[in-house]
């Protein structure tokens, strides 16, 4: 006699889902919970008591709390938090009031730190600051073996906490929206990754960034002046994007760069340098930024460089120099792509073209195999273009393709 | 996709026929049989991917003995969405990417995929997905019941998901005190 509904699962009869999944899965469950409310589990029963001590992830989040999410001091006080377990990913996500709770949350983050946390996200705002403060994070570097995975969001940054030469298996290193002015350099030795995205810089001197061991790097739209690259003998792909979308920025070519004051001398490449081992690069600028123009005057040999994508900041008539400079600097280059007037990543006009060796000039790449040129309308800017790619005697496209090109072109025009 | 010699030539290639598919066969607990693309499997599971380099993949239904029909459904329903939402995921992931890289919010369909699902179907896939070493499904469903979590007070928590308290009332008092922070604003 059956009683009551048919049980789906004879196997769990009590009917907690839970019952049939191991410890981790569960701790793995929590930590997608913010911090207190995962805690809070610790009454649910007793299995629960202590799971989230061993939760391999922490969110600490306001979303559950209007306040912020409890004081910093109680969850530091509340004994040794975590104590032993190591923390697989901790986020700090949530919005500082008082400026009394600074200090505070900087412990908390020692306090991770002590915990062994291997991925940590600080994404701590200040919205109620009048002066729209970023959260500072204190003057003193972090030290631990553990962390793998750095995130800073609308960070305040210092020279002290960006030496990270106390983290020796730190190797993604993320800043958005980071406040360097105060920061003259970064550096880590064993940073493979690293983004710069959004970031805002100091007005007189350049920050430095020396990361040696760097594969890849994203530099995007960096406020005032433009970083440095140091050597970076390891890199594979780099995007740098200069100016499109920033408000504002004195590297412009209507300022004078006055940023002798740390010794940058005005000769000294601030990004080509840095980038001349990649194998890949995208190098997108906005027609003011003057640095890459003239960083492409002491233009470095980009021995590795395989695949470039640049924009139409590269291709200023009559003479084209920048981007002649730049294919007679890279002479092993299979593909390049031109975006003209365009930001992408949907293009109207595509031109593919191939090169054919027998044509080339000798002081360009002989591997050059496949050109495209990315355009919303081939207009008389993208024929310049060609022009030019023509009387260098790059001679990428082969005869018919060209035809064919004028060809629309032409019709292009007629249509308007 | 190795061929064992010395076989009678029709087993060869019957062999070579097997690994020439690109689907693979799976058998559930109950004997139904689903089909996988071999690629999907081997991107999405860990266990999956062993047992296809290792050849231990039967033409006639690979057992997984642990896992009901329902739920390898729903796996094999996830391969098969995911295979076809790999364009988006793609241009998402366009720039730079990292290896290790964070848990990323589910996507729309994935959301949709585990929205629709029963308790116990959720409850059974998590189970599946772990066993498989599907760790992007077991992210998904994880997350889904964490939600089903969120906002809720221990009272809550307990009755949808039938949690059976086995405190005394003063151990619970106790907890309490000793995580006070933890229920501030309770």
């Amino acid at each position: 006699m059956p009683e009551g509904p048919v049980a789906k699962k004879p196997a769990s009869p009590a009917g907690d889902p839970f019952a049939a999944l191991p410890d981790a899965i569960l701790q793995h469950i929590l930590s997608f919970l913010p911090a207190q409310p995962a805690v809070r589990t610790c009454v649910l029963a007793r299995r629960w008591r202590r799971l989230w001590e061993g939760m391999p992830g922490l969110r600490i989040t306001a979303a559950n709390a209007p306040e912020p999410p409890c004081a910093p001091d109680d969850l530091v006080s509340s004994g040794e938090l975590r104590d032993g377990a190591p923390l697989d990913s901790c986020e700090f996500l949530f919005d500082v009031r008082e400026d009394a709770d600074v200090p505070h949350v900087n412990l908390w983050i020692r306090h991770v730190i002590r915990c062994q946390v291997r991925r940590l996200k600080l994404s701590i705002t200040r919205e109620d600051d009048p002066s729209g403060i970023c959260f500072h994070v204190d003057n003193l570097p972090l030290v631990s073996r553990h962390l793998r995975r750095l995130e800073l969001y609308d960070t305040e940054l210092n020279d002290s906490f960006l030496d990270f030469s106390g983290c020796p298996g730190l190797e993604e290193l993320v800043i958005y929206n980071g406040g360097f002015e105060r920061a003259k350099r970064i550096s880590s030795k064993s940073v493979k990754r690293l983004s710069v995205l959004d970031c805002s810089f100091n007005e007189r001197r350049r920050t430095l960034i020396d990361v040696p061991s760097l594969i890849s790097l994203q530099l995007e739209d960096p406020w005032d002046r433009t970083p440095v690259l140091g050597s970076m003998p390891l890199l594979v792909a780099a995007s740098v994007r200069l100016g499109t979308g920033s408000i504002t920025s004195l590297d412009w070519c209507y300022s004078s760069d006055s940023g002798i004051a740390n010794g940058t001398s005005k000769n000294k490449s601030v990004l080509l340098n840095g980038l001349s081992e990649a194998k890949s690069l995208v190098l997108i600028a906005e027609s003011r930024k003057f640095i890459l123009k003239r960083d492409v005057k002491c233009c470095p040999i980009f021995t590795k460089l395989k695949t470039l994508l640049i924009n139409d900041y590269w291709c200023v008539p009559p003479d084209f120099r920048e981007l002649a400079c730049l294919l007679e600097h890279s002479p092993v280059l299979e593909k390049l792509t031109i975006q003209i007037f365009s930001k992408g990543p949907e293009h109207k006009v595509e031109i593919n073209g191939s090169y054919s060796p027998m044509e080339g000039s000798a002081a360009i790449s002989e591997n050059l195999r496949i050109i495209e040129v990315k355009c919303e309308v081939v207009d008389e800017g993208v024929l310049k273009v060609l022009d030019f790619l023509q009387t260098l005697n790059i001679g990428y496209l082969t005869m018919s393709i060209c035809l064919a090109l004028y060809i629309s072109a032409f019709c292009d025009h007629i249509c308007k | 996709m190795e061929v064992d010699k010395g076989k009678g030539e029709a087993e060869e290639t019957r062999k070579v026929a097997e690994a020439d598919r690109d689907t693979v066969t799976l058998k559930s607990s109950d004997g139904k049989l689903f089909e996988v693309s071999k690629e999907a499997a081997a991107r999405l599971s860990t266990v999956l991917a062993g047992m296809i380099a290792g050849g231990s993949i039967d033409d006639n239904g690979t057992d997984l003995k642990q896992i009901g029909s329902e739920a390898l459904e729903n796996v094999v329903d996830y391969c098969n969405k995911h295979a076809n939402s790999i364009p988006s995921a793609a241009l998402i992931s366009s720039s730079i990417s990292f290896n290790t890289a964070p848990f990323k919010e589910p996507e729309e369909w994935e959301r949709k995929f585990v929205d629709r699902l029963s308790h116990d179907a959720l409850f059974d896939l998590v189970e599946a997905a772990n066993f498989l070493g599907m760790e992007r499904l077991l992210d998904v469903t994880c997350h889904k019941i964490s939600e089903m979590m969120k906002g809720k007070s221990p009272d809550q928590i307990r009755e949808v998901f039938n949690i059976k308290n086995d405190y005394t009332k003063e151990e619970l008092e106790e907890i309490r005190q000793e995580l006070a922070w933890a229920f501030y604003d309770d």
